[in-house]
């Protein structure tokens, strides 16, 4: 397994065991978020890195920096969805909201990016 | 991967940015930075991500992956009869007409804009329905999904 899918793997399931502890006592969209943005996604984009067409012998993954990009903006903006959107809407947590927004967003953008080139008719 | 399969999750993909592009604005909702009503988006992103972003990709990746039917077919999608690769290839118009429609038919449900807007998610939600039905009866339900030593034993059988 590569390293990338072992890190999005790992990642997934620490986000499946923090959001069922915050769900015992905590009930809100962020902590749904965690289990089907942090947990399911992630383990989904995991699995597909290591199981869809390789794109060729010498490299078989490709270029891969969209991929660590997005575990980096994914895990960041998710983090400080969690921590801001209780609190939202006010000075701070609204920044933080925005930002956490759009990093989210551009962690989707980068996975699109990426797996569009790995799925194709072979 | 199949072609049927290489459009099942390209447009998985699709859905799953579109979906993403309505939760960044459902979070600005909630940081009152964009106007409420812009909360009526919130059926169509539950809807986008589950069904067109999900259900879709799990689609396509089973119908590549999943065995095939008959001993010896691999599962690159080569052992499909002309005529069930036709359908195969349906699948993916099928199942996104049914996601459109429950968008909108979400849209219309936040706006309460009478029974129109439920029929409208009904209609979406039978043709996911149907796409999910039409896979298993092509594929999904017909895959050998034995153990390897099963199908070892088989063949061995077989060839006595």
């Amino acid at each position: 397994m590569p390293f990338l899918s072992h890190l999005y793997i790992r990642t997934a399931f620490l986000h499946l065991v923090l959001a069922l502890g915050l769900a015992m006592f905590w009930t809100h969209p962020s902590v749904f978020h965690m289990l089907t943005v942090g947990w399911l996604t992630q383990l989904i984009f995991g699995v597909a890195f290591w199981l869809f067409p390789r794109v060729s012998r010498e490299k078989p993954y490709g270029r891969t920096w969209p991929m660590v990009w997005a575990w980096g903006l994914l895990n960041a903006g998710l983090v400080l969805r969690v921590v801001a959107e209780p609190q939202a809407p006010g000075s701070v947590w609204t920044v933080l909201l925005v930002v956490a927004a759009g990093l989210q967003w551009a962690a989707s953008l980068l996975l699109v990016v990426y797996f569009w080139k790995r799925v194709r008719v072979k | 991967m199949p072609r049927y399969s290489v459009l099942l999750v390209r447009f998985s993909l699709v859905w799953m940015l579109l979906g993403a592009t309505f939760g960044t604005v459902l979070l600005l909702t909630t940081a009152e930075l964009a106007p409420a009503w812009l909360w009526a988006l919130r059926p169509g992103h539950a809807d986008i991500m589950l069904i067109g972003f999900m259900l879709q990709l799990a689609l396509g990746v089973a119908l590549w992956i999943f065995p095939g039917s008959k001993p010896g077919s691999n599962h690159s999608g080569t052992a499909d009869t002309p005529r069930r690769f036709r359908l195969l290839l349906f699948l993916p118009v099928l199942l996104n007409a049914g996601v459109v429609l429950r968008v909108v038919g979400g849209w219309g449900v936040s706006f309460a804009a009478g029974p129109w807007a439920d029929i409208t998610r009904g209609v979406g939600l039978g043709l996911v329905l149907l796409t999910v039905g039409i896979a298993w009866k092509l594929r999904l339900g017909t895959s050998r999904l034995v153990p390897r030593h099963n199908r070892e034993l088989h063949s061995a059988s077989n060839q006595e």
